[in-house]
């Protein structure tokens, strides 16, 4: 019984080193060193699809229907802030 | 104490560029030091201010204020009228007055801790101002960079005296100006205690918009914002000016100016001016690919 006893204790004590271990390896490790966010834009009237909607408090605006081209964008929600 | 504007704003005119940053810079120069005084500003000759410049104004004239009684005097109606449609002329006792074709971003002090009221002000005020067209996604990123403005005097300038913004929508001149201001240490000081080095304040801004430069500490990532609106203003023939001690840069579709101010600003200045006559429409590159994917 009492080997029992120690042989949990002994588990227990392994688990919580082991996250602990985990916790501190994670904290070293360097943070991905993020990229700047690459924008892209398509000039009016190029072809390239837009179905007009509203953003969040935003203004509603008739607008072409999406067209559907060989284009990095087919369709390409435009926002009016 | 009189100070007279036009002794610092040539040509009677205080725009969002480099003389007209001067101007303010001088005018800052001029105020540094008064104490249990009157201070008069004298508008008599200037005709034109911008009411996006109301914000770096304001700013300095809040310093003054602290330990002075501050008055402006002869000002044109046309600079009363916007100064008093963006309630730039609340605190002299003239009411703030309606704004029928909403093109005033009103002129307001932010406390350090008012990060969501900033946000909530610049969120709304950007509608209906002929923005050009952007993907959700992207707008949500170019908000945040917009917020990084608030964020970065709030982290890095040190100010006790808050954040002073103020925005004008010239419809006839398709611009959209948003004017952040803070009166803190300066991107110059802040740099050159981050770097360990002298620099000059043209070169101290030019290395936060370089690289992943940031003088933010830990795994939090800083700048990148900053360096977005960049490339947004750049791709839409806007300009980006910031000003901070006696540095002044300006970004726009023909390149990138650096010039040393004749006066040293107290804090930084970031102006974000769209040309608002950009039909094309934007996304962010990685969205590409999900765009399409995306329920509309």
């Amino acid at each position: 019984m009492r080997t029992h006893l120690y042989l949990g204790l002994a588990l227990s004590l392994l688990a919580l080193l082991l996250a602990v271990a985990t916790v501190a390896l994670a904290q070293s490790a360097p943070a991905a060193a993020p990229k700047p966010t690459q924008i892209v834009r398509v000039p009016g009237g190029s072809g390239v699809g837009v179905a007009v909607r509203t953003g969040a408090g935003g203004q509603m605006e008739t607008g072409e229907k999406p067209k559907m081209k060989s284009q990095a964008v087919s369709i390409c929600g435009r926002y009016r802030l | 104490m009189i100070i007279k504007m036009s002794d610092y704003g040539p040509g009677g005119e205080v725009r969002s560029d480099y003389a007209g940053y001067s101007t303010l810079a001088r005018l800052a120069s001029l105020l540094d030091d008064p104490f249990l005084d009157t201070v008069e500003i004298d508008w008599k000759g200037i005709r034109w201010f911008e009411a996006n410049m109301a914000a770096p104004l304001g700013a300095v004239l809040q310093k003054v204020r602290s330990w002075n009684e501050v008055a402006n005097i002869n000002m044109t109606a046309g600079i009363t009228s916007i100064l008093a449609r963006n309630g730039f002329l609340v605190g002299d006792g003239t009411p703030k007055q309606a704004d029928p074709y909403n093109t005033a971003m009103a002129f307001t002090r932010f406390r350090l801790e008012e990060g969501e009221a900033f946000q909530e002000y610049v969120s709304s005020n950007l509608a209906g101002k002929d923005l050009p067209a952007m993907t959700r996604q992207l707008r949500r990123k170019f908000l945040e960079s917009l917020c990084e403005l608030f964020e970065n005097a709030k982290i890095h300038s040190g100010t006790r005296l808050g954040v002073f913004a103020c925005g004008q929508h010239f419809p006839t001149k398709h611009r959209l100006d948003l004017a952040v201001c803070d009166l803190g240490i300066g991107i110059c000081n802040k740099v050159q205690a981050h770097c360990g080095v002298t620099m000059s304040p043209c070169d101290a801004i030019q290395w936060a918009f370089t690289g992943r430069n940031t003088t933010r500490n830990g795994d939090i990532p800083g700048g990148l914002g900053l360096k977005m609106l960049e490339q947004f203003i750049t791709k839409n023939n806007g300009r980006l000016h910031v000003v901070s001690n006696a540095g002044y840069r300006e970004i726009s579709g023909s390149g990138c100016h650096l010039l040393p101010l004749p006066a040293g600003f107290p804090g930084t200045i970031v102006n974000v001016s769209i040309n608002t006559a950009d039909h094309a429409v934007y996304y962010l590159a990685e969205a590409s690919t999900n765009e399409v994917a995306v329920a509309y």
